[in-house]
């Protein structure tokens, strides 16, 4: 739930913002089982909204909470806990370590929660069509493989919520399609809701999502 | 994980933490160990403790004044609780002079020798002797007596010599009977008597409290004399105020027992110097851990950050380095251990040879693993705290 949230960059700005928000300066609460799309343009505060929500930062005015718990005074212990079991992220940077393999890359985040066999992942990397470059360091793949490989990362878990920072930004359609449909595969095996931005190239699910404004 | 957090580890920053907290533990210990091997080796003869408690004979100085009018400069009450009313005094104890004539004798194989002699007396508790011997019983009168080791030496290396006398040991002068005449207050009655110990600290001839008591009803006159010496406990004999004090209030101190104090206070600010040095070092060693600490959390923010987003809680990332840091830790602590052994090789023979046991090295030794783990406990604190700060973006 967001209560009267405003990233504390934007305060003082929002008279030259005309457009109502959906997210900022109102109160929005995000359910488990429901995908929601937040579209907007560059600058708008995606990726704020997604680092507020992951416990990122914490930059910003209002409350916002889960299950009625103000996330604010968590300690990073928590935050770990959570990050483990209740949310799970791609964030826009992907942040893989270029140093180590794809493979190693989305084991890194295995190993910790212990959710997929070594099969499950070789698998996902066969469906989105980067099997062949599943031992190459992530350095030395392209944006839109790395996307993908932190994607599989993120699915490396249980969780409430996925939460996609513009994910399919440098896939074509076809991997677009991949990535939307593993998604919502493992939410609905989870009851689990999906948050994802974009900035023009939407992700496609085959479920219908609750489009939101910034 | 261990592999990304452990790039930009600087072997050479770790090895020069390493050697310097080295260097400045071993100085530390070293200097702890020799002031306990030698400090202690100076209490291995009975009273003359180098640290710690220990009995100093203190007296007024003999001038004209006293040799024309005849009496012994002698303590007062007032002079008695001034000594007492000094932080570092323990307890006063007075010598009580003999007011009657003192005769011993002895027969030496069918020579007779007697000489004229003094008793003095002082509280059961001060004089170093078995006090099971240490009694006198009026109904079997026999006189204990303490003898100065000085006065032993005396004869066996001055007077035995020179008369034609035969040299005696300290178990053999304590067998020979001895008899004692003592007269005053118009009588003069003979005892038995036995010379039970020899002091190394207390210059005089000692007889028990209870029998001076005894004899100065019988013999004594009826005005008791103000006690000429005093035996003043000193809680830290290597306090320099006591010498300040003995100086300012012209007091002597007997024997060598003042040097003692200014050897105890000089070889305490010598080994306060060492560590200190030694401690100076060991925190620099521990500043230039924490500097690279720093730097190197610095170098590794972003991998730090990103396992963090990722789930892994602050306690695990920080494991790797304080599992590194303890071994470090824990080698410089076995050769910081070793190396005092080492060293302390150096003095124990020489101290052997003089037959003094040296203290043993287990506090020593106790104090290493204590400085390392409270040096550890810091690196886990710090680590801690720098990898939290990487949790926030």
């Amino acid at each position: 739930m967001l209560d009267n949230v405003m990233p504390s960059v934007f305060v003082g700005d929002e008279d030259e913002c005309a457009r109502p928000s959906q997210v900022w300066r109102t109160r929005l609460e995000l359910e488990r089982g429901q995908y929601y799309c937040v579209n907007a343009s560059s600058g708008a505060g995606k990726t704020s909204f997604c680092s507020f929500i992951y416990g990122v930062r914490t930059d910003y005015q209002g409350r916002i909470t889960f299950d009625g718990a103000d996330i604010r005074p968590f300690r990073p212990s928590e935050w770990s806990r959570l990050r483990c079991s209740n949310l799970a992220y791609l964030p826009q940077e992907l942040d893989l370590f270029d140093e180590l393999s794809a493979l190693d890359n989305v084991l890194l985040k295995n190993r910790l929660t212990d959710f997929r066999s070594e099969a499950d992942i070789r698998c996902m990397f066969g469906m989105l069509g980067i099997d062949n470059r599943i031992s190459a360091p992530a350095g030395r793949m392209s944006v839109g493989q790395k996307q993908r490989v932190a994607f599989i990362r993120a699915l490396c878990q249980p969780f409430d919520f996925l939460i996609l920072d513009e994910p399919v930004s440098h896939l074509d359609a076809y991997n677009n399609g991949l990535v939307g449909q593993l998604a919502v595969e493992a939410a609905r095996e989870l009851g689990a809701g999906i948050i994802f931005t974009s900035v023009g190239n939407v992700l496609e699910l085959p479920s219908p999502y609750i489009p939101l404004t910034l | 994980m261990n592999r990304l957090l452990r790039k930009n580890i600087s072997a050479w920053q770790i090895g020069g933490y390493a050697v310097a907290m080295l260097v400045g533990l071993v100085i530390v210990l070293v200097a702890f160990q020799f002031y306990r091997d030698v400090a202690g080796a100076f209490g291995a003869d009975g009273q003359e403790e180098l640290v710690g408690a220990r009995n100093l004979v203190i007296s007024k100085p003999v001038g004209i004044k006293s040799t024309l009018t005849g009496k012994t400069p002698g303590f007062s009450p007032e002079d008695i609780a001034d000594i007492e009313s000094q932080p570092w005094a323990g307890k006063v104890a007075p010598f009580q002079a003999a007011d009657f004539r003192v005769w011993a004798g002895v027969d030496f194989g069918g020579r007779n020798l007697s000489t004229s002699l003094f008793f003095e007396s002082l509280p059961d508790d001060v004089v170093d002797v078995d006090l099971s011997k240490w009694t006198f019983d009026p109904s079997q009168p026999e006189i204990p007596i303490l003898v100065s080791k000085d006065y032993l030496t005396l004869y066996n290396m001055g007077f035995a010599p020179s008369g034609g006398m035969p040299v005696v040991s300290q178990d053999m002068l304590g067998s020979i009977p001895l008899t004692v005449r003592l007269s005053g207050n118009g009588r003069s009655e003979v005892f038995p008597a036995r010379i039970v110990s020899f002091s190394s600290w207390l210059n005089t001839v000692a007889v028990p409290q209870r029998f001076m008591d005894w004899a100065h009803g019988r013999f004594g006159g009826d005005d008791v004399p103000q006690p000429s010496r005093l035996v003043v406990e000193v809680t830290d004999g290597a306090d320099p105020t006591v010498n300040d004090f003995m100086a300012n209030r012209g007091y002597e101190v007997a024997g060598p027992q003042a040097d003692l104090g200014r050897a105890a206070y000089f070889l305490r600010v010598v080994t306060s110097v060492i560590a200190g040095v030694g401690g100076v070092i060991a925190l620099l060693a521990l500043g230039i851990l924490l500097l690279s600490l720093f730097l190197l959390v610095q170098k590794n923010r972003r991998t730090i950050s990103t396992l963090l987003l990722l789930g892994y809680s602050c306690r695990a990332v920080s494991a790797g380095y304080i599992r590194l840091l303890a071994v470090v830790n824990s080698c410089v602590l076995v050769l910081a251990c070793a190396a005092v052994l080492l060293v302390r090789g150096l003095w124990t023979t020489p101290l052997s040879v003089v037959g003094l046991e040296p203290s043993s090295v287990f506090p020593t030794i106790a104090a290493a693993v204590a400085v390392m783990l409270v040096v550890t406990a810091v690196n886990i604190v710090v680590v801690r705290r720098l990898v939290g700060g990487c949790f926030r973006a």
